[in-house]
């Protein structure tokens, strides 16, 4: 019972548990890369995309060779296995939305409207809620398609 | 948002293409390759031998048979049959939730989440193109590996139907945007238009007098089916008159 009841009072706490120490903050600051630099696709695709490990390596066979988790990712290399990370965003299956990048950035909405500071955070954390509420909400502000069939199908 | 809107009105307003689709019975050869690129285009789980023989198969779009004469006499002609996107559609009134609707576009929409599972809309359906998913969707090995992402998987308990491959129209519209050009005559064309060998099928707005499927429309040759019924479909069948 005790057990249930910690559980349910840690929950909304609970990030999801990387794989693997990363660093939004030090890639963005230090190594002043953009987010499309490896989220491809969060401007021009459907989705954004997470980096390959060999994104990773073009760097890390170089760059902080000695960090203990660059020492980690290298073990994936030599294994010639992706990083599992775990997913962050994302809806469930029955919800059957489908969601686009693409047509948010021609409308000039910033990553950080949708996904909090990430620059500022190490891994990734949820800190903004979707739900079809928010969803519309904006929509309808600017005068986005408010159709069932837009995030629908 | 005011700038960039795709192909302006008189009044500035955007544009909202009218879909429709002609199909030309004279050149349809009843290959049925519309029938299976829609499957795999839209996620459509085969039944099996034992529910299908129970009436649970599942097409979008199917090929009807017609026979005149007597064998060795006989003249066989066919027709595909998708959902008609009527104007004035009998599964919608029925549907206690509103989960089927005609939006802005023509398109007739089913909204699966939305869906509780009734089946009044299949039952009012005089084209019988809806179906109920009895079981949730199940693929063998690697046939699940390609599936369409852009096309949600449906689950249990709910009624699916054609879209008019709704997903392409969207992703040609993103495209016409990330171009920053209008949408132009054919660059939609759902799966089944596209798989057609004999170009038996054509797709588009319709309330552009230009594209080819007002023409094929405007021609003197379509008909709509059970247009007694006053559905008003989407769907115009050409043939030379008999
Ligand atoms: C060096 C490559 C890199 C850069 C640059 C980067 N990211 Fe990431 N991002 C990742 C990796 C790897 C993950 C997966 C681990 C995680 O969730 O933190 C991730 C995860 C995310 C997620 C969560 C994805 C999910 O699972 O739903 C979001 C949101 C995100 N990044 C946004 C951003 C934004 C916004 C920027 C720019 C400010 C950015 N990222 C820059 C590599 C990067
Ligand atoms: C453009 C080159 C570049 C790429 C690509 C890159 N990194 Fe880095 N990474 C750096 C730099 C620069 C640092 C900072 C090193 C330092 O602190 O001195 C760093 C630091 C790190 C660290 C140490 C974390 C910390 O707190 O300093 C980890 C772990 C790491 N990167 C993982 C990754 C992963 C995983 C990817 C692929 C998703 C990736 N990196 C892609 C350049 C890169
Ligand atoms: C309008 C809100 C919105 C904006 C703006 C937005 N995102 Fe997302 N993002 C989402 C949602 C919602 C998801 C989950 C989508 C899903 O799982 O279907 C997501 C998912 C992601 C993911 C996870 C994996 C994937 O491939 O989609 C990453 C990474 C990401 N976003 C990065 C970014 C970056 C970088 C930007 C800025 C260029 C950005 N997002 C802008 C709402 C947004
Ligand atoms: C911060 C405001 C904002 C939020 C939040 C937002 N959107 Fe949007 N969305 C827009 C705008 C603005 C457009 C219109 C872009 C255009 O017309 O070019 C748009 C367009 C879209 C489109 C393409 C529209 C079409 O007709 O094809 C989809 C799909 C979409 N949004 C889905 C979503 C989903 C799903 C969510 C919630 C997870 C969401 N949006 C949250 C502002 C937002
Ligand atoms: C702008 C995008 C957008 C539009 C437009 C939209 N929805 Fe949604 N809808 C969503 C998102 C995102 C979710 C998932 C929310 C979540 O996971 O909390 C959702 C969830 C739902 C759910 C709950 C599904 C579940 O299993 O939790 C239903 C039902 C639903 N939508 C029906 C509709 C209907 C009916 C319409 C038209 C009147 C509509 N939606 C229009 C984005 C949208």
């Amino acid at each position: 019972m005790l057990v249930i009841l910690l559980m349910l009072v840690a929950l909304p706490v609970a990030e999801a548990q990387q794989p693997l120490g990363f660093s939004h903050s030090a890639h963005i600051g230090k190594a002043r890369m953009q987010c499309t630099d490896c989220h491809v696709g969060a401007t021009s695709r459907d989705q954004a995309g997470i980096p390959s490990i060999r994104k990773c390596m073009l760097c890390h066979q170089f760059i902080a060779k000695d960090h203990p988790e660059v020492v980690r990712l290298a073990e994936y290399w030599e294994r010639k296995h992706e990083v599992p990370w775990a997913r962050v965003y994302g809806f469930k299956k029955e919800a059957a939305v489908q969601f686009r990048h693409a047509p948010h950035a021609r409308a000039e909405i910033a990553c950080a409207q949708c996904h909090g500071e990430v620059s500022t955070m190490t891994v990734a954390v949820k800190t903004v809620r979707h739900t079809m509420g928010t969803c519309i909400g904006c929509h309808r502000e600017n005068k986005a398609s408010d159709d069932c069939l837009a995030c629908h199908f | 948002m005011a700038e960039g809107k795709r192909n302006p009105e008189e009044d500035g307003s955007e544009h909202v293409p009218q879909w429709a689709m002609a199909i030309d019975l004279d050149r349809c050869t009843g290959c049925e390759a519309c029938v299976v690129a829609c499957s795999a285009e839209n996620n459509v789980p085969t039944a099996g031998q034992e529910q299908a023989a129970m009436g649970r198969a599942k097409h979008w779009i199917r090929i009807d048979r017609y026979y005149e004469g007597e064998f060795p006499n006989i003249k066989v002609k066919y027709r595909p049959v998708l959902c008609q996107h009527c104007d004035n559609a009998p599964c919608e009134p029925v549907c206690p939730v509103y989960a089927t609707y005609q939006n802005a576009e023509g398109l007739n929409v089913q909204i699966y989440n939305r869906c509780i599972g009734t089946r009044y809309c299949a039952n009012n359906c005089p084209y019988t193109v809806r179906f109920f998913d009895w079981f949730a969707p199940e693929w063998d090995g690697p046939l699940d590996l390609q599936l369409n992402p852009d096309v949600s998987i449906r689950p249990a308990g709910v009624v699916e139907k054609c879209t008019f491959c709704a997903h392409r129209i969207k992703r040609a519209k993103l495209d016409a945007d990330a171009e920053d050009r209008d949408l132009a005559d054919g660059d939609v064309q759902p799966a089944c238009v596209q798989s057609c060998p004999a170009e038996a099928m054509v797709f588009g707005d319709m309330s552009d007098s230009h594209s080819k499927v007002s023409k094929k429309i405007e021609s003197g040759r379509s008909e709509q089916l059970l247009s007694e019924l006053g559905t008003k479909p989407r769907v115009y069948y050409l043939r030379k008159a008999d």
